[in-house]
């Protein structure tokens, strides 16, 4: 008795099509994310040297650097709304920090359920006296 | 005819039919790979070209250091012939646009892809300027 081998080939197709097509996905959805993720990042290190150039008059003519938080939380705020970015601003001290998050669209990743995927950059620029 | 259905031969029939679908396929990993990472090195490129051109010191400068920065990151891509350039005031404070293009090849598939993109970089506040 012969085996019926009828289809063994197309449900070999199926499986080699269905992980080629998850390859698909993954490369396309996974550099789309890489780069949102570098541009995350790098539009946070951007908002946070803005926000540390506010530094307080008063501060400088009392001799030290201090950072007016106001203005730095709004500098931040403006480069990152400027980019058309999401974002936190934290000021502390001499430092703001900046976290920005994106969505990326998951593309054929959605199939499975992924619908997008987030990315954060993060950054922190402190304002240091010169010599 | 037997009990049996004779089926002699149709497997590479569908071998026939299945194969080029499978090459397809692939060819479409392969040009995922291309489009992202054209798309990648680009938006990495712009970035790079406009924090570059914020740290010039005259307006010749900043389109000088773009063109060099985004040279830095596109040399050893496929970005096989590219262009940058770069707007926006030199002023404290300013923003500096950098937009970049590249057109790469897809490796084994015919034809060619052309990425593009733009980021912008503040320029910093306090800062040197060129003098005279």
């Amino acid at each position: 008795m012969i085996p019926n081998q009828e289809g063994s080939i197309t449900l070999w197709f199926a499986v080699l099509a269905s992980g080629l097509l998850a390859v698909v996905g993954l490369v396309w959805a996974g550099g789309d994310a890489l780069a949102a993720k570098a541009r995350a990042q790098s539009e946070a290190f951007a908002a946070a040297r803005a926000g540390a150039q506010a530094v307080s008059g008063a501060g400088l003519a009392a001799g030290t650097v201090v950072l007016n938080p106001m203005a730095a939380n709004q500098a931040a705020k403006a480069v990152l709304a400027a980019a058309g970015a999401n974002g936190v601003v934290d000021v502390s001290g001499r430092t703001v920090s900046v976290t920005v998050s994106a969505s990326v669209p998951g593309e054929l990743l959605s199939l499975v359920g992924i619908a997008t995927l987030e990315v954060r950059g993060s950054a922190s620029a402190t304002a240091t006296p010169g010599t | 005819m037997g009990p049996r259905r004779d089926d002699a031969g149709s497997a590479t029939l569908e071998l026939a039919v299945l194969t080029p679908a499978a090459v397809l396929l692939l060819g479409l990993v392969v040009l995922a790979g291309h489009v992202v990472s054209a798309r990648q090195v680009v938006s990495q490129a712009a970035q790079d070209a406009a924090r570059a051109a914020t740290t010039a010191r005259s307006q010749a400068g900043a389109d000088s250091a773009a063109q060099a920065a985004a040279a830095a990151d596109l040399a050893g891509t496929d970005c096989g012939s590219w262009s940058a350039s770069v707007s926006g005031a030199l002023v404290p404070g300013g923003t500096m646009t950098a937009a970049v293009s590249c057109t790469t090849s897809l490796g084994i598939l015919p034809g060619s892809f052309t990425a593009a993109n733009t980021a912008g970089a503040v320029v910093d506040v306090y800062r040197g300027v060129a003098t005279g």
